[in-house]
């Protein structure tokens, strides 16, 4: 007699992945609480994330939004001005140190530097260059509406009940006199590259845990009933700076976030994982969720993905009302055929033999 | 004789209420109400100089506000006011970029049925279009919803965009407005809405809680404002015509 014979099916590969179509492959997630629909969840991070707050809104579940567009702003504008892209209109958020960097000037811990980028008499916010798609007409616009976006995040730390994260990257960009950090490296999207002050850092685990940890800790200071949902994203690198080979870099990158998440899940109550990385992005499924850059994720995947979300929220809480009006099935829905508002994918552009996405 | 073409919806109540009071003051001109309910003008259909109700209802209604006219012969009139644009902000509780608010102005401006109705009737005409939106909440309502943005900011962009169309937007009187932007309580007491039924075109008492609707009172001011401003846009517009024949 010994442990392994009172496990479930689900914890041998032979039985829960090697016998099954790909697309039975199930219960991959234990929820670790009944997440109700009355109740608010918030969404940052990175590409993936708006994905999830898409079907959250389609499933009626109750998706926060800190910063609401204009009464009536039609879709479109509110997609070109990214607005309901994410909880708040912070643009994405890559890194867990971007995550305390916003945290901490939404909490009053500190205020965002008054750096700004100029291009062609406009102004570019160098924490959320894409944010507007001409930037500002003027410094005091971008002042103003960065403070209407930080007010905003402080809105969804203060009254969600869940914080859906999105881990993204480890490859980050930092000001060496300022010591804050970019989304974007300056002169991509917008700003000049600066070589002796512009710095690259490719965080390690250390890194990474102690600064999600740090803005769950700051987070919770002011709202202690905050869970946080953690998923990395599958997509993978547009572009590394790490010397190494992007395929490499993407799987060093990738490694590192699913490590961090796995183990805050498992130590924190407060804390839980859901596999969206692996449903997209494991040898099981193919790769059949990937576009034919082997990037992008397909409409199908991300609903595949939230079918999963639902599917094992519900069968473990079977009592949760699952809301029919207006609902549609998760597979193919209008928010995930439209295409992610993906900021890194700008690097892209900056190959000298770009191949088209 | 300059005659007066007013579409609308349910607020024209209050304009006719207010017309039957100033009528004697305006001996030169003539007006004739086309008004229903909600968006039910969005069924005109375009016909040639007409504008034909596309339902049996509709020209029911019509007929009855207009006092026997089941339809719209543009051709019989010197100028048009479309009444009923929507000027709802909504809770705006944060600074705009000039880009997201020129976009919003845009979009509120284009984006409904009487810049649609305008835009049929400039298919037809080339006599002068005027727009005028709802009336501002009454006092004793939620407040203007933005401290971010001014009735003035909002009017201005607005007005920009239509005369873009050569449509010309009528503010709201300065009288009937309070200093935080709302319409003065007194011109909602006794406001009215559009009754059609059996025949008559009546005005029906709203609810007290109604903050939107409001008297002939209140309709008469309007439009006596409206009128002045249309009659020198006419006669404006009348003189330049007949220099530019002249020269």
């Amino acid at each position: 007699m010994n442990p392994y014979q009172t496990l479930d099916a689900n914890a041998f590969w032979a039985k829960a992945v090697a016998a099954k179509n790909a697309l039975d492959i199930s219960e991959l997630w234990n929820p670790k609480w009944k997440i109700q629909p009355s109740e608010k969840i918030s969404t940052f991070g990175s590409c993936f994330a708006q994905h999830i707050g898409n079907a959250l809104q389609t499933n009626n579940y109750h998706w926060f939004d800190g910063e609401p567009a204009p009464h009536k702003l039609t879709t479109g504008a509110c997609r070109t001005f990214n607005y309901g892209i994410f909880s708040a209109r912070t643009g994405n958020i890559y890194t867990t140190s971007l995550l305390r960097q916003w945290t901490e000037w939404a909490l009053g811990h500190c205020q965002p530097p008054s750096e700004i980028w100029v291009r062609e008499g406009r102004a570019f916010d160098p924490f959320r260059p894409v944010i507007e798609p001409n930037g500002f007409a003027n410094a005091e616009e971008l002042n103003n509406s960065r403070k209407a976006a930080i007010k905003g995040f402080e809105r969804c730390i203060k009254e969600s009940r869940y914080f859906v994260f999105t881990l993204g990257l480890t490859e980050s960009w930092f000001s060496k006199s300022g010591g804050h950090e970019y989304p974007l490296c300056p002169g991509t999207a917008a700003g000049t590259f600066v070589d002796n002050e512009h710095e690259f850092h490719n965080q390690n685990s250390t890194e990474v845990r102690d600064n999600l940890l740090t803005a769950m800790k700051l987070m919770r200071e002011v709202n202690p009933t905050l869970r946080f949902l953690l998923t990395v994203s599958p997509v993978p690198l547009t572009a590394t700076m790490s010397k190494k080979h992007v395929l490499v870099a993407t799987t060093y990158s990738k490694s590192v976030l699913r490590a961090v998440a796995g183990e805050l899940a498992q130590l924190h109550d407060h804390i839980d994982y859901f596999p969206s990385f692996e449903i997209i992005s494991t040898p099981p499924y193919r790769g059949m969720f990937y576009e034919p850059n082997q990037r992008g994720v397909v409409p199908a995947g991300v609903g595949h993905v939230m079918k999963q979300f639902f599917d094992c929220l519900y069968g473990k809480y079977p009592d949760l009302m699952r809301l029919q009006a207006g609902a549609i099935a998760p597979e193919i829905t209008t928010a995930a055929n439209q295409a992610a508002v993906c900021e890194e994918e700008l690097l892209g552009a900056f190959s000298s033999r770009a191949v088209p996405s | 004789m300059m005659k007066l073409c007013v579409l609308g919806n349910s607020h024209v109540a209050a304009l006719k209420l207010g017309w039957d009071k100033i009528r004697e003051s305006y001996p030169q001109v003539s007006i004739r109400f086309f008004a229903a309910p909600g968006s039910r003008l969005q069924h005109l259909n375009v016909d040639g100089s007409r504008l034909i109700p596309a339902n049996k209802m509709l020209r029911e209604i019509l007929s009855v506000t207009s006092d026997g006219e089941p339809m719209i012969e543009t051709s019989d009139y010197d100028a048009f006011l479309g009444y009923g644009l929507s000027f709802d902000v909504g809770p705006i509780d944060q600074h705009l970029s000039e880009a997201v608010f020129d976009t919003y102005c845009r979009e509120r401006a284009t984006r409904n049925n009487n810049f649609r109705l305008a835009r049929k009737l400039m298919s037809m005409t080339k006599q002068q279009i005027f727009m005028g939106h709802i009336p501002l909440q009454a006092d004793n309502g939620p407040i203007w919803p933005s401290p971010y943005v001014s009735y003035e900011k909002l009017f201005q962009r607005i007005s920009a965009v239509l005369s873009e169309s050569n449509i010309t937007l009528l503010s709201q009187p300065e009288k009937t407005i309070t200093s935080s932007i709302r319409t003065k309580n007194e011109y909602t007491k006794g406001s009215v809405r559009l009754k059609v039924s059996q025949g008559s075109f009546s005005a029906a008492e709203h609810a007290d809680d109604d903050v939107r609707h409001m008297n002939g009172l209140f309709g008469a001011i309007y439009l006596a404002d409206a009128l002045d401003k249309i009659l020198a846009s006419v006669e404006s517009s009348e003189v330049s015509v007949a220099y530019s024949e002249v020269s």
